[in-house]
């Protein structure tokens, strides 16, 4: 396991010519080592003077399911967009499948599949029709789409609501459509932001499966999430955001060191906020 | 409890000052609006010698601006919404009390008062007199709010639902379209036709209906110094007031204790992107893009209401021949003129598409192929649209000659317009807002209007030499008319192409600014 204190986990470009990351010519390599799905090196992203994502380096081996951890606004979010062309870096390069996400993303955004945590869809089709959209978009035959949607649309058990406009259903059930929507070109490389939010145990049984059935093909399944008990049970990595840093990354077991999750998360980024109040007036209803 | 509101709403008001450039804009916008707005209510109370209609049409028109206006802009004011105070331990009549107070303060009711006021100004009737107006003047503001309060909360759950925001963006959409209309109706529904002086039409007693009109009748009752009528009817206009007021306790009560209404799920039938009638489209990227943009030209309220305002002004020339005020066979040859419009309400086509357009982008493939099919749904719909308004047109002038260069003309439009517009599209993207708190179509000021006004222009400057061609030929050489209408044609494809081609090249490149753009604040 790696473990951060403070920032000295950001790479300086110098650093990173060491390393080998940037060739003798100073140009980002367009190819990168094997065996990962996914490399970062020194990805920072700032909005105004507020750093959003610092220097940030990451690993991810391919075929593992992946969690990225961290409080609300640790840049996760970021990170995920700029990992798979949906958002431009500030600095620091990418790297997915072997090839640099920003020289080939024609070819990244080919083998990637992507579900965002705002879940903006296209929400005047219906569930069918926007997976149908999706696959076309995606240059997929007309044939396949329409296998694959079937498919899909029964594994996560929308076959009725394929036939609701987006925009009437609720919060869980668009995360469920959302979700078909990036799995339909059977993506080597999978992206989930918060795709367990609001969705119900069964779907979410379902979810589980139909990703773990994915990391058995070879697949790799990057996901952030705020629900320990999830990331613990389903990634075999994690890696600990705190304030566009890393914390912590390595093997679930060795991050959480012999605790839950829960309490390694707690403890790297900033520990227990109440410790100071007791809350006496809690449950008095006095005004 | 009614301190609370008050500091709530003055929070609101001061925090709405802090907000970004854009929404200091809107708030500049409506001090302007407003501003003019009494300034020209005073000028017509004041200067008007035709009182008896003056009067009760400035109180129904503001007592009827209150009532609907508020309905359009539900999300504009925190406090309007009853379901945000539904948790709070509050009685009904305190938490009334507190509303009631908040709403009297901002910028409207203050500025109703003071365009109201010149019905105060104008002529002394003496201390009582004076007196009794003042007090009809403070009942009508009452009314107004309160009346106001009452229709916000009575329809607070339809507004909340997505079909009955659908409506009222539909309705704010068209919105445009009606003051043109009453501008031409209203004046000769309300006023004699009396050449020396303009007095009360029959429709215009109607104006006395509502209880605005009866305070606005006490109003010049008391000027006429007739007070013990003006009295009654203040009275009669309380009476309003407190029918309001219960009618807004009832329906805070219902809104307080009723669940959030679920809009109803409506199943399409036989889903499918390409089902019937588009199952014509290509079953690739551009026809997948053309189906979706088709599909939303009927389901987003916005674009319907678009749809129909093109359809409303392709009228115009339908009715002037009908109306038998022009028998000219020539007019069939402006059957373009909806599919121009039609193009030209394509400058932000990124823009319709909002945030949502990340799917796009992250799919990755050729970016042109999305501009190719949003240009066909246009074009498809552009060719029906041109089909039936030159046969209706050719039907009703007798110019059946005039047909096939009326169609050339129109695709000559349509492809001069889309390439403007696909150029402006990735050139100047703007968001449009959709969201659940906020109506108002699009919120990126003079940026909006300026884009559309240049795309109009430099479409109009390369539409040029196909008008003066078709001038010159229907002068000098009508039987060459169908050959110059054919190389419009060809010149509006040829321009398209261009149009498409460097559009397409710059989004390969700046995909991700137009996302950004188009996504407004929802990409951190």
């Amino acid at each position: 396991m790696r473990t951060f204190e403070n920032d000295s986990q950001s790479v300086p470009r110098d650093e990173a010519r060491e390393d080998g990351w940037v060739s003798a010519e100073g140009t980002i390599p367009v190819e990168a080592a094997a065996g990962y799905a996914l490399q970062v090196r020194g990805l920072h992203k700032a909005y105004g003077g507020k750093v959003a994502v610092g220097g940030l380096d990451l690993d991810i081996p391919a075929s593992s399911f992946f969690g990225l951890v961290g409080p609300n606004g640790a840049g996760k979010t970021t990170t995920l967009k700029m990992c798979t062309g949906l958002l431009r870096p500030d600095a620091g390069a990418v790297w997915v499948d072997g090839a640099e996400v920003w020289h080939n993303l024609a070819r990244t955004k080919a083998v990637i599949g992507v579900l965002p945590e705002d879940l903006l869809l296209f929400e005047r089709l219906t569930g069918s029709e926007l997976l149908t959209f999706n696959g076309l978009l995606r240059g997929l035959p007309a044939d396949t789409v329409a296998d694959r949607s079937r498919e899909l649309l029964e594994v996560f058990g929308l076959t009725e609501a394929a036939a609701t406009m987006v925009v009437d259903s609720t919060h869980g059930m668009k995360k469920k459509i959302g979700l078909p929507c990036a799995l339909i070109q059977g993506p080597r490389l999978l992206f989930l932001d918060e795709p367990f939010e609001a969705v119900d145990p069964v779907s979410a049984r379902s979810i589980r499966t139909v990703l773990e059935r994915h990391i058995e093909s070879g697949a790799t399944v990057v996901f952030s999430s705020h629900v320990m008990e999830l990331v613990e049970r389903l990634c075999d990595r994690v890696a600990i955001m705190h304030q566009g840093r890393l914390v912590a990354e390595g093997p679930t077991d060795d991050v959480r060191a012999g605790t839950s999750l829960e309490d390694a998360f707690v403890r790297l980024v900033g520990g227990d906020r109440t410790s100071g109040s007791d809350f006496g007036w809690l449950g008095t209803s006095s005004g | 409890m009614a301190r609370h509101f008050l500091r709530l709403k003055l929070t609101l008001l001061r925090n709405g000052l802090r907000s970004n450039w854009l929404r200091k804009l809107g708030i500049g916008f409506s001090v302007f609006a407003w501003f003019w707005l009494v300034l020209a209510t005073l000028g017509l109370l004041l200067a008007s010698r035709s009182q008896a209609l003056v009067v009760p049409l400035v109180f129904d028109a503001f007592f009827l601006g209150w009532l609907f206006l508020p309905l359009l802009g539900m999300g504009t004011d925190e406090t309007l919404d009853p379901s945000r105070l539904a948790l709070l331990p509050l009685e009904r009549p305190a938490l009334m009390r507190g509303l009631l107070a908040a709403s009297l303060v901002g910028l409207a009711p203050v500025a109703t008062l003071l365009a109201l006021s010149g019905a105060l100004i104008r002529l002394r009737p003496g201390l009582s007199g004076t007196l009794v107006i003042g007090a009809l003047l403070a009942v009508e503001l009452l009314l107004c709010v309160v009346g106001s309060r009452a229709m916000t909360t009575l329809f607070s759950g339809v507004l909340r639902s997505r079909r009955g925001r659908d409506v009222l963006v539909f309705v704010l959409a068209i919105a445009g379209i009606v003051p043109a209309l009453a501008g031409q109706i209203v004046p000769r529904l309300l006023v004699s036709p009396n050449h020396r002086t303009i007095t009360v039409g029959p429709a215009g007693r109607a104006l006395y209906w509502l209880p605005s009109g009866w305070l606005a009748h006490a109003v010049l009752q008391a000027r006429a110094g007739h007070l013990p009528v003006a009295v009654a009817e203040l009275l009669a206009g309380a009476g309003a007031v407190a029918a309001a007021l219960w009618l807004w306790g009832w329906a805070l009560q219902r809104a307080l204790t009723t669940s959030e209404p679920a809009t109803a799920k409506q199943a399409r039938k036989g889903p499918g992107l390409f089902s019937p009638p588009l199952s014509f489209l290509p079953r690739t990227r551009t026809g997948a893009v053309a189906a979706k943009e088709m599909r939303y030209m009927w389901r987003d309220p916005r674009r319907r209401a678009s749809l129909l305002s093109v359809v409303i002004l392709l009228a115009f020339p339908v009715a002037g021949i009908v109306m038998g005020r022009t028998h000219a066979r020539e007019l069939v040859l402006l059957a373009g003129a909806g599919v121009l419009i039609l193009s030209l309400q394509a400058v932000n086509q990124f823009g319709l598409d909002g945030p949502a357009f990340w799917m796009n982008v992250a799919a990755g493939g050729d970016p042109a192929a999305d501009l190719r099919g949003k240009n066909l749904a246009i074009a498809v719909l552009g060719a029906v649209l041109v089909a039936v308004e030159a046969v209706v047109l050719a039907v009703l002038s007798g110019g059946w000659s005039y047909l096939p260069a009326a169609v050339f003309l129109g695709g000559a439009a349509m492809g001069v317009a889309l390439g403007v517009a696909n150029q402006a599209s990735v050139l100047a993207p703007y968001p449009m807002t959709d969201t659940a708190t906020n109506l108002w179509g699009n919120n990126a000021g003079c940026l909006t209007a300026l884009t559309g006004l240049l795309a109009m222009v430099v479409t109009g400057l390369l539409l040029g030499p196909i008008v003066a061609a078709v001038a010159v030929s229907l002068t000098v050489w009508r039987a060459g008319l169908v050959a110059v209408a054919a190389g419009g044609a060809i010149y509006g494809f040829l321009l398209w192409r261009l149009g498409c081609r460097l559009a397409a090249n710059r989004l390969s490149i700046r995909q991700l600014e137009v996302l950004q753009a188009v996504s407004g604040r929802s990409v951190p």
